[in-house]
């Protein structure tokens, strides 16, 4: 027999009231913090609105006589908070004088010193926030401080701290950004592109760190390492990438090295390019057509011209295109191709079309 | 022609960026406009007919590129010179700006003062 529940009325009465008013207290709040937020950033605007000529002069390096740097540094207390989130906000976005006069004005404020004592915060977000400020500060001598949040245990903060690292261009720190890749003790490294981001920031005392790297046992760092090689690109390395192209066995990272040689190589690498051109991988295949392209030489005509037949569409395109981009030579190659009217001409007539529709009105043949 | 009687407009979506910008050319005695969108970009060139145009790559709606593209294929802006200012500092970005007709490309973050020797090289200002 199943159980009846009785309910009293004035017990449901209360439950409805408790409920209503429950309801009421949240959109209250809701709409409360609406308010209070949309009355702080326009109090914000008002206070930053005086100052905000101040801080065009100052960014836009047109302070001559620091009137408007003293300006920003003298504000009342109360409004310090306002104008260090206009100037941090503008720092990330202009670079020398202005930038160094604008971290002046964050460090009359005592920035640097709240930032120092944030990155030993239990809070992950005021950890990257404090690393992400001294960084923009330009604070050069506090690289040593920001390296441990390398192996931070918030990847927010690591990212935070690898990105600072990056605006401070401290060298010294590339050893521990490259650690950062292939964390022991996290599941999850930096990720490659800020990795490849920061240590294309650092100053050339990072190069022979850099190189080294190319050996480590991690596929990931040496990936990282030979995609930093090409980008920066550190001319002085094309040895070690002659010699890690043998060896490497990731076709991702070999990718990589291949398309490094084909930017701190020089004509000698031509055969070994013209080799991975028709590499099984086409990751491989594609990155040594770049490189040959980018090397430029009438030589790379005679590479290229017999991957337009290449059964991978993707790659007898790549090939077609750069072909076009060598030259008359190059073309004209192109051109004997769609008239022999076989399997390449479709690669071929899409690259010369390409090139005709781009350089309409700049007097390309 | 003196830079009194030189006009520029300015595209970006960045408040900061655009007002620093309109400051510095404003500072160097150029006439200056502003715009926050690619869409006012193309308002603001049937209105006038600028000497330089600075725009910003990634804005939403049409992109920096898309107006680019718009500017080459009009005769009327044939002799309109554009730089580009944009974050996208890859080669691949910077060809791709080239490429699509700017005849100058500067990443952010940048240097005012560079930009305006850029402006002014393009307007035969020199240094």
């Amino acid at each position: 027999m199943a159980a009846q529940t009785v309910v009293s009325a004035p017990l449901l009465s209360w439950v409805l009231w408790v409920l209503v008013w429950a309801a009421i207290l949240l959109i209250a709040t809701v709409l409360g913090s609406r308010a209070g937020r949309l009355w702080r950033e326009h109090r914000d605007a008002q206070l930053l609105g005086e100052l905000r000529p101040a801080m065009l002069e100052v960014a836009s390096g047109e302070d001559d006589d620091a009137s408007a740097l003293h300006r920003l540094t003298a504000v009342p207390a109360h409004r310090v908070p306002v104008v260090d989130r206009a100037v941090s906000a503008m720092l990330s976005k202009v670079r020398g004088e202005p930038a160094r006069a604008l971290a002046r004005v964050l460090e009359a404020h005592g920035r640097a010193q709240w930032a120092i004592r944030g990155l030993s915060s239990h809070s992950a977000v005021h950890r990257a926030h404090a690393a992400w400020t001294l960084g923009l500060m330009r604070a050069r001598e506090t690289a040593p401080r920001l390296v441990p949040l390398l192996q931070d245990r918030s990847a927010d903060v690591v990212v935070a701290a690898a990105r600072a690292l990056a605006l401070l261009g401290d060298g010294s720190a590339a050893r521990a950004v490259l650690r950062a890749v292939a964390p022991r003790r996290r599941p999850r490294g930096l990720p490659s592109w800020v990795a490849v981001e920061s240590l294309c920031a650092f100053d050339d005392s990072a190069a022979p760190v850099i190189e080294a790297a190319t050996l480590h046992p991690n596929s990931a760092v040496r990936h990282v390492a030979a995609t930093v090689i090409g980008a920066r690109p550190l001319l002085g390395a094309a040895p070690v990438v002659r010699e890690r192209l043998a060896e490497e066995t990731d076709p991702r990272t070999l990718a990589a090295f291949v398309e490094a040689l084909g930017r701190v190589g020089g004509p000698r690498d031509l055969p070994v390019l013209s080799r991975f051109a028709r590499h099984r991988d086409e990751t491989v295949a594609l990155a040594a057509v770049e490189s040959l392209e980018r090397l430029g030489l009438a030589s790379s005509v005679a590479a290229l011209a017999p991957l337009v037949a290449d059964p991978r569409p993707r790659l007898a395109e790549r090939a077609a295109v750069a072909l076009t981009e060598l030259g008359p030579a190059g073309r004209d190659r192109l051109r004997d191709v769609v008239a022999a009217e076989g399997s390449a001409a479709l690669p071929a007539n899409y690259a010369l079309q390409l090139t005709a529709m781009r350089s309409a009105g700049h007097g390309v043949d | 022609m003196s830079p009194e009687h030189q006009s520029i407009l300015v595209a970006d979506d960045d408040p900061d960026i655009r007002d620093l910008v309109v400051f510095k050319l404003q500072q160097a005695g150029y006439e200056v406009r502003a715009v926050e969108d690619g869409t006012a970009a193309l308002s603001a060139l049937e209105d006038g007919i600028p000497d330089v145009v600075v725009l910003d790559v990634m804005m939403p709606g049409l992109s920096g590129l898309d107006v680019l593209r718009q500017i080459r294929a009009t005769d009327r802006l044939s002799g309109v010179k554009v730089v580009l200012l944009t974050a996208r500092a890859r080669d691949t970005d910077v060809d791709d700006g080239y490429n699509t007709g700017a005849d100058d490309y500067v990443t952010k973050p940048f240097s005012p003062r560079e930009l305006l020797h850029r402006v002014n090289t393009l307007l035969g200002r020199g240094r």
